[in-house]
């Protein structure tokens, strides 16, 4: 019996709201009640007079200067979206906090929200000293000049999606002798660990971090936030720990979401079917302030635009633009599923134009080999994969029942690669991964990369939660990555204890247990196309009474390379099958006209309820291992690559109406 | 205002304001913390105990309304080390992930066992249509209470 | 995280005590199971003086089945309603519309008179009442009034009640023979109905014998009810059904969060339709 998994059908998990200690501060934050305004009068509370800090961005890319905004700790003279933090108060009574909070008085004088990439291409500058809304351009693939017979173009765009997990953000900081602890529910220690350190000047040996078991994340707890700050200066002003725990309406109004991405796209071909070109503008709304994620997303999606096809020209002009809403963050995919809904969405414009089945394009336009798009993207021939899984999921009945399909790629974000560490002790093998776990799966190919190697049963084996005292160096869970570059890194630190164990001549798996042995290792790692997995993805809809579309079965196959755990891929496929889905029925986070989030509560989000699941046919495949040594691809982002265009296109097939704007627009029933 | 509630069989005495929630209550007063908080206004479910035998959602409640009544929380579906059933068959077949939505699907898996009829896969998708799992898409979750509730 | 303003508590144990309470307290707020007074509290949306629990008022905590009638008390659980009521035509609309109520713990936590006063336009049990012409029983310090329903809603959110009166339950006849219909239309993501179809019919030798029908939603506002009376003469259902869009038609719908006007509309037409068939098909 799986230990972690037991204690919390038990009660005994440790959430970050689980840890207390006496004498401790919880921190309320005040935040803008306006999108855009100028701040007269703040008064109560911890304030930018005070705390003066922004939030530098952190990540390896880091450089001084950087071309874009950055989002202050607490506003300034200025608030830029609903939600930003103005001000802090704390107690050591949380409702005393709360009505603390209401006694914080703010004055504004508004000024006109810019909240659509529309209004922000041709507005004003939202930050003073700016010529104009635009964040970043770029420029990926190379400019062609198509003699194409077929030219179709078409505008598509993804509303902003929360991560919502069900755990919201938190942390508890407690500055004590000299060193700065941190227990934060968190993708990443190390994130934490840097930005904290750079934001507040701390030097890093003295800060400590501690992953609290994670209720999820999706995206949404890998950076740094103005609130991690705040908790952190005031543990140091007051000796005390203060914990920070945020409310739905906090996560709804200024956790980062994802998506909020429109593309103008034109897609080239012969009337065969052979696609020549792709080429067109990819704006992303970044929000107030943007960081290197967010202000490169326009390129990170041109780059990975033709999926698995072989398309010979692509040129696509990105653009970040600055908003009046709260800053964009990754949401579960990050890129992955806008890239996919563009292409697969234009290529289904392109079939119906020329009257052919969609799958028919979409086979014909793959690789025979290797493939370099105009982009970079190198992709394997994956012909013989979907050719497959057509015939596995049976499309010729799911065709009669008006089905929606999408072929997809899963590119991990293996890049910095990762860490692991492993420690024998007292008989046990506990494991530190850099990339800090929040999923069952991480335990279990953990144990099994423990067995494989050292031959020690499983449930001698423990993963731990991330800890950067135990573990220095590390990355973080996100974009597929943990399975291969933390088992990976895992896996080289398993045979070098190996190969320490058999140098005193430990041979047994009962010795090596029975020793005080660990090491550690840093596997560094690239990309490679056979970590790129494939994604065949089918979706059946039904309009209920024709005002009602729900999605009532979802079909994937999935290329995982070699599984290290079917059972608990099974999950993470559904997960994010149903997750994809909802983006395309009701998933997203409008803003009304003042710039204030339109849904109130978690549900009003629109999220998934079981009520909401489609019959789902999972089928987990391996086309090829990768090239690590476990053979691993990523996974957990496959089902939100897949089932948005293959929803979109089932639901198009019934109301015979085009579907380009996600979550769908009712109206296209009337 | 003092009040006295009885958690899992035992008595909590104590010193609160009114305005205290049943949710606050559990996990602060009575420091039993398997009992979460998702999203504050009833749509998570994540802090579902049983009041009188009856699922409800702690965060809706104020503790003083639920003087008088018997409350059980995960930690209270079985006996002191164990899992009940529903537990169990969740935790075995790993129909979870990040594990946050654990004792709503714990205390409304039990429910359904203890009272309702002819469970079917239908049936249990609806009765546990105010929990919300973010991560797993249900389906484990539900297969996993209809096979338990089946095998009873 | 959201936490209620300071109050004082106030559990009562009889009506009398009721009465005189919330007359003595400049802003009560009555508490029943308390998922939407709670919840409002959590938002500040209230900063009442002093709530006032009436869980314990034992008038409230009763239903009676008489010989034609039935009396619900206002505390009365909606989780416990199918056990508890008889099984004629109009307790099964009754029945049907609570059981669609949020989940398990929201029926279970929910009473009647929660669902009743709130006023709120998705609330349910109002609608299904209204079709079968139930009464509100309103209680004040001075003695008991009957109101009609379909009398009891004067906006969205604003009932007639007045402050120091409370709903002790509701009472309706009961009726046999009837076929029944309750249907609604609810998007996640909206958080509110945007339409609420209930509908009772009784058809003898294929002939309509009676037909009660209320609309009700966030398109529609406060319920709306139809009889046969107003379709004199009409036994047929496509004519029903299209007096019934024509009266949709004049109604005032706003494009606003919760849809556009138009989609509304075909909304409210399709459970119409749908509710007119389901009783109605000879
Ligand atoms: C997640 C969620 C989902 C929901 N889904 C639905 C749904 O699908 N359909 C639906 O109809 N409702 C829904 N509701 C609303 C609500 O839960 C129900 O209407 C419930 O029946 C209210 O009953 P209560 O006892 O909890 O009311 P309370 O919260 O105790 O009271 C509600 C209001 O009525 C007043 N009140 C209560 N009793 C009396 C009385 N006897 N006399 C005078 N005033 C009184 C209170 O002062 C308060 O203003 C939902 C609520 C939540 C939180
Ligand atoms: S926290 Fe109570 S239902 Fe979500
Ligand atoms: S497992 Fe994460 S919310 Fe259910």
């Amino acid at each position: 019996m799986n230990e972690r998994t037991e204690k919390f059908f038990k009660g005994k998990g440790s959430f970050v709201d689980d840890i207390n200690f006496p004498d401790m501060l919880y921190l309320e934050i005040v935040r803008s009640t306006k999108a855009h305004a100028k701040l007269l009068k703040v008064k109560g509370g911890l304030t930018a007079d005070a705390l003066d800090l922004t939030l530098v961005s952190t990540g390896e890319s880091y450089r001084k200067g950087k071309n874009y905004e950055v989002e202050p700790v607490l506003a300034k003279e200025k608030v830029l979206y609903y939600g930003q933090p103005v001000s802090a108060v704390y107690d050591k009574d949380k409702y005393k906090a709360k009505d603390l909070a209401e006694t914080v008085e703010i004055s504004y004088e508004e000024l006109k929200p810019i909240l659509t990439i529309e209004d922000s291409l041709s507005s004003e500058p939202i930050h003073e000293g700016r010529k104009d809304n635009i964040v970043s351009r770029f420029e990926v693939g190379k400019k062609f000049s198509p003699e194409s017979k077929i030219k179709l173009s078409d505008e598509l765009f993804m509303e902003r999606v929360l991560p919502n997990p069900l755990e919201t953000r938190g942390i508890v900081a407690f500055y004590n002798s000299g060193k700065l602890n941190v227990w934060i529910s968190t993708q990443s220690v190390y994130s934490i660990k840097n930005g904290l350190s750079r934001i507040l000047g701390l030097n890093p040996a003295d800060i400590n971090v501690y992953q609290t078991d994670t209720g999820g994340a999706f995206g949404s707890k890998s950076a740094v936030y103005p609130e991690y700050v705040i908790a952190s200066y005031l543990s140091i002003k007051t000796k005390k720990p203060v914990k920070w725990i945020e409310s739905r309406e906090e996560h709804i109004s200024s956790t980062r979401p994802g998506r909020g991405v429109k593309a103008q796209l034109k897609i080239y071909g012969d009337e065969k079917g052979k696609i020549d070109g792709i080429e067109g503008k990819i704006f992303v709304d970044v929000g107030a302030y943007a960081d290197d994620l967010s202000s490169t997303s326009p390129s990170w999606i041109g780059y990975q635009i033709t999926g698995p096809y072989m398309i010979e020209n692509v040129f696509i002009e990105g653009y970040s633009v600055y908003t009046n809403k709260a800053p964009l963050g990754p949401y579960r995919g990050a890129g992955r599923p806008e890239a996919a809904f563009f292409m697969e969405r234009m290529i289904d414009l392109y079939a119906d134009h020329l009257g052919l089945d969609p799958v028919d394009v979409r086979l014909k336009n793959l690789p025979e080999k290797e493939f370099i798009s105009p982009t970079g993207l190198k992709v394997l021939p994956s012909k013989a994969f979907f050719e497959d899984g057509i015939k596995k999921i049976n499309y010729a009945e799911l065709k009669k029942k008006n089905a929606g399909i999408s072929f997809g790629i899963l590119i991990p974000a293996v890049d910095g690669g990762e860490s692991a560490k492993i420690k024998v002790e007292n008989g046990t093998v506990k494991v530190w991964l850099g990339g800090n776990a929040h999923w069952q799966r991480h335990e279990l190919f953990v144990k099994r990369i423990i067995k494989e190697v050292l031959g020690i049963p499983e449930d001698k084996v423990v993963l731990m939660n991330g800890n950067t005292s135990e573990l220095e160096k590390g990355i973080g869970t996100w974009g597929s990555r943990s399975a291969i570059t933390a088992g990976y890194a895992l896996y080289k630190a398993a045979l070098a204890l190996k190969e320490k164990a058999e140098k005193i001549g430990l041979k047994e798996p009962q010795q090596v247990l029975s020793s005080e042995l660990s090491s550690e290792y840093y596997e560094n790692m690239q990309l490679d196309p056979s970590m790129i997995s494939f994604l065949l993805t089918a979706a059946v809809a039904e309009i209920e009474d024709g005002i009602k579309p729900v999605i009532k079965e979802i079909w994937a196959y999935y290329d995982v390379g070699e599984p290290l755990s079917l059972e608990a891929i099974y999950g993470q496929i559904t997960g994010g099958l149903l997750m994809g889905v909802q983006e395309v029925l009701t998933e997203a986070l409008k803003y009304d006209e003042n710039g204030k989030p339109v849904p109130e509560t978690l549900s009003a989000t629109g999220i998934a309820y079981s009520i909401n699941a489609p019959k789902y046919n999972v089928q987990i495949t391996s086309f090829g291992r990768s090239n690590t040594p476990h053979g691993a691809k990523g996974v957990g982002e496959a089902g939100t690559i897949g089932a948005p265009p293959a929803s979109a296109r089932a639901i198009e097939n019934l109301i015979k109406k085009r579907v380009n704007r996600l979550p769908l627009n009712l109206d296209l029933l009337t | 205002m003092k009040i006295k509630l009885n958690i899992n069989g035992t008595n909590y005495e104590s010193d609160v304001e009114p305005r205290m929630l049943l949710v606050d209550f559990i996990r602060d007063v009575a420091g039993l913390k398997g009992t979460h908080v998702g999203c504050e206004t009833g749509s998570c479910g994540s802090c579902m105990v049983l009041l009188d035998g009856m699922p409800v959602k702690s965060c809706l409640m104020l503790a003083v309304q639920a003087e008088g009544k018997k409350i059980i929380t995960v930690e209270g579906l079985s006996g002191k080390n164990g899992l009940n059933k529903v537990q169990k068959a969740l935790s075995e077949r790993k129909a979870l992930q990040c594990g946050f939505c654990a004792a709503g699907f714990s205390i409304i898996g039990t429910w359904i066992l203890d009272n309702e009829e002819n469970v079917d896969y239908q049936k249990v998708k609806e009765d546990i249509a105010g929990v919300v799992c973010r991560c797993s898409g249900y389906d484990q979750i539900i297969k996993t209470i209809t096979e338990v509730a089946k095998n009873e | 995280m959201k936490i209620p303003p300071n109050f004082k508590y106030i559990r009562t144990y009889t009506l009398d005590e009721y009465y005189e309470k919330a007359n003595q307290i400049s802003l009560p707020l009555i508490i029943s199971g308390g998922t939407v007074a709670v919840l409002m509290l959590k938002n500040r949306l209230i900063r009442p003086e002093a709530v006032i629990d009436i869980s314990q008022i034992p008038e409230l905590n009763i239903v009676k089945i008489n010989k034609d009638d039935v009396f619900i008390g206002a505390n009365t659980k909606l989780y416990k309603l199918k056990d508890i009521l008889p099984n004629d035509s109009a307790s099964e609309l009754i029945v049907k519309s609570a059981s669609t109520v949020g989940d398990i713990a929201i029926r279970s936590m929910g009473s009647v008179g929660g669902n009743v006063c709130l006023g709120d336009p998705s609330n349910d049990l109002p609608v299904a009442l209204t079709a079968i012409d139930a009464q509100a029983v309103i209680g004040k310090k001075d003695g008991i009034t009957y109101l009609p329903i379909k009398n009891f809603y004067i906006k969205p959110f604003k009932t007639v009640l007045n402050k120091g009166e409370i709903l002790l339950g509701v009472n309706y006849k009961m009726l046999n023979g009837y076929r029944t219909s309750y249907k609604k239309h609810f998007i996640n993501f909206l958080d509110h109905y945007v339409g609420i179809v209930a509908a009772i019919a009784k058809i003898e030798e294929n002939v309509i014998k009676d037909f009660k029908m209320a609309i009700g939603g966030e398109a529609v506002g406060k319920p709306v009810k139809f009889d046969l009376s107003e379709f004199s003469n009409v036994d047929e259902i496509k004519i029903i059904k299209e007096r019934m869009f024509d009266y949709v038609n004049t109604m005032h719908i706003e494009n606003n969060r919760f849809g556009t006007a138009n989609y509304k509309k075909k909304v409210l037409y399709t459970l119409i339709s749908r509710a007119i068939d389901e009783v109605l098909k000879l």
